[in-house]
């Protein structure tokens, strides 16, 4: 993947630090923005002093955990797509391309339109989705080993074959595509405590993995040929790292809908920042993929207010123009 | 001792790349294998380090068969830089020769800080990229950038290196540093050294064993002086060549004409 240097050589650590300020800033506008402004004094005494101040409820019931929401998403699409990126060593990979959200879609538009007295297993079943997809594409890839190429040419198949069914859903239950619409799109609306709790093992125990495998996948990026020269096992790495990938995806999109975007552009522009070194390039995506997305929800949220925008739409919209400047920059 | 090869086969899709090979590269040597396109060359280099599947046959370090090692264990030993290795753009010359560290480094990282910095030194040093260490690998020229890229292999502290083809592309100056610096390695750290070559008078004059692979097979072996005869490498190539005896004394070859295929056909004796 080709980035120029030009541009800052400031220490990846400090690099790190501001975006981990930046993260905090927009933790804040998160929860203090809104159609009730709750002043930053009161969220301070709310969250840290056990005050009891008169917006506690929309402070601690709905703000705060959809901003941690928010965060937990933006950490685990932007880590498992700086992953994919590297395993598939292609600049275009991103969760979408191991079938992860073909799957999480099909599963969760059949509970929202076939069964919508269930509605409330969306998440698991759409999990189970997303992870019974990127299988079966590892199965259709697998030929003494996984072959990137084999990989995307078999996501792409086993996508198009997916979503064929997901339209047809909407087109017969055409009368209840609403909420189909916005869970296709992408959004945090209404998430709580319980998504919290579905997604943060995963945050922490995928992403201290993909921390810990960060010199691996260094030493990926140099060849095939020459990274099992050099002692890695690259077959083993490659499964491995794809399902780390695959998890922290299906996760996210399990919760909040088949969010587009994060995962490709925020690794982008993380490389931008810290360059190639995954030691430093993976906490900088996950850190940068929790800000972008702490942000990108607060402006979804206030900008046509009252009416609430799903952060899916606007990531679309921030993301292809930043993707195209990328584009050009390369060349 | 050897690195020892008993009746290797290996078989690319279908196709048999070497037949029931068997072969021993003397360590402490300079050896060349040499022979003409998709003869097997690489895939037998390949071998020799496990990373090439194998139909039949087995490789022996001091008389193990490489299976028995896992990959980790084996870099310690064997080092290869293979052509097409490719480093991220803003990879910096010293980054790029600590990762050849990575053999030695366990789940969590560097055991032993101090000695991987002692030997990038060293191998910066070798491989005459100390000057060029902050520089970004990509902004190199050809022969700059596979000095890095020895540079990195030698961290590995290898016991046998294997090169494929380690001086295609470069101009004839770049070239002559690289075997140069091959040399040396063989002659004052006692590196063994094993290298596909494409230029024969190269494999004349740095190697001390060459290797000829042809139809699958190794077709011939020994010192260079013995086995790179005029009458050979007509049989191999289907190539005349001159032999002449330069200023330094050593023996060069000259290409002619072609004897092979289109020769014979023109003479109507095929």
């Amino acid at each position: 993947m080709k980035y120029s240097s030009q541009g800052l050589k400031a220490h990846p650590v400090g690099i790190l630090l501001v975006l981990a300020f930046l993260a905090f800033l927009g933790g804040l506008s998160s929860i203090m923005l809104g159609s009730v402004k709750i002043p930053a004094e009161e969220v301070w005494s709310t969250l840290f002093l056990g005050a009891r101040g008169e917006h506690m409820q929309i402070l601690m019931n709905i703000r705060l955990p959809r901003t941690i929401v928010a965060a937990l998403v933006g950490v685990n699409l932007a880590l498992s797509g700086a992953i994919l990126q590297a395993v598939m060593k292609n600049p275009l990979a991103d969760p979408h391309i191991i079938g992860i959200s073909s799957g999480a879609g099909l599963f969760g538009i059949l509970i929202m339109l076939l069964f919508p007295a269930y509605s409330h297993l969306v998440t698991p079943v759409a999990f189970l989705g997303a992870m019974g997809a990127a299988f079966l594409i590892y199965v259709l890839a697998w030929k003494n080993g996984i072959q990137p190429i084999r990989i995307i040419l078999a996501g792409v198949a086993v996508s198009a074959f997916l979503s064929a069914f997901i339209s047809a859903l909407m087109i017969l239950y055409s009368d209840r595509v609403h909420s189909a619409l916005m869970w296709m799109v992408g959004g945090l609306s209404a998430r709580s405590w319980p998504h919290v709790a579905m997604l943060w093992p995963y945050t922490l125990v995928a992403g201290a993995a993909a921390l810990l495998a960060a010199r691996h996948i260094n030493i990926l990026q140099l060849g095939d040929d020459m990274a099992r020269g050099l002692g890695l096992r690259v077959e083993v790495t490659r499964v491995l790292l794809t399902a780390l990938a695959a998890l922290l995806a299906a996760s996210s999109v399990s919760v909040v809908g088949l969010l587009g975007f994060v995962g490709l552009i925020v690794p982008h522009a993380a490389r931008l920042l810290i360059g190639s070194d995954y030691r430093f390039l993976l906490p900088a995506s996950a850190i940068l993929g929790a800000a972008v997305l702490m942000y990108s929800d607060t402006v979804a949220r206030i900008a046509f207010s009252p009416v609430e925008l799903p952060v899916g739409i606007l990531m679309a919209a921030l993301g292809a123009p930043f993707f195209l400047f990328l584009l050009r920059r390369q060349l | 001792m050897c690195l020892t090869v008993e009746h290797l086969s290996v078989s690319i899709h279908g196709n048999p790349i070497l037949r029931d090979v068997s072969l021993c590269f003397p360590e402490g040597k300079r050896i060349s294998i040499l022979g003409p396109n998709g003869a097997g060359k690489s895939t037998l280099l390949r071998s020799l380090i496990g990373i090439q599947p194998l139909a039949a046959g087995r490789v022996l370090l001091k008389g193990k068969d490489i299976k028995a090692l896992s990959r980790r264990e084996l870099a310690r030993h064997i080092a290869i830089l293979p052509q097409g290795a490719e480093a991220p753009q803003d990879t910096t010359v010293e980054q790029l020769v600590g990762f050849g560290r990575f053999p030695y480094h366990s789940l969590f990282g560097q055991r032993d800080a101090k000695k991987d910095r002692e030997v990038v030194e060293w191998a910066l040093e070798i491989a005459h990229v100390d000057s060029l260490r902050k520089r970004e690998v990509h902004s190199l020229s050809g022969g700059e950038r596979q000095r890095a890229f020895l540079a990195m292999v030698l961290a590995q502290q290898p016991k046998i290196l294997l090169l494929d083809e380690p001086t295609t592309y470069l101009d004839i100056a770049h070239q002559l540093e690289v075997m140069n610096i091959i040399t040396e390695v063989n002659q004052k750290y006692g590196i063994t050294v094993i290298m596909v070559l494409h230029d024969m008078n190269h494999a004349l004059q740095f190697s001390n064993e060459v290797v000829i692979v042809k139809d699958h097979g190794i077709f011939a072996s020994g010192t260079p002086e013995d086995i790179m005869t005029g009458e050979t490498i007509a049989e191999v190539f289907g190539v005349q060549v001159d032999t002449f005896v330069n200023r330094n004394g050593q023996i060069v070859l000259s290409p002619v004409r072609l004897v092979g295929k289109q020769e014979r056909l023109r003479e109507g004796d095929f």
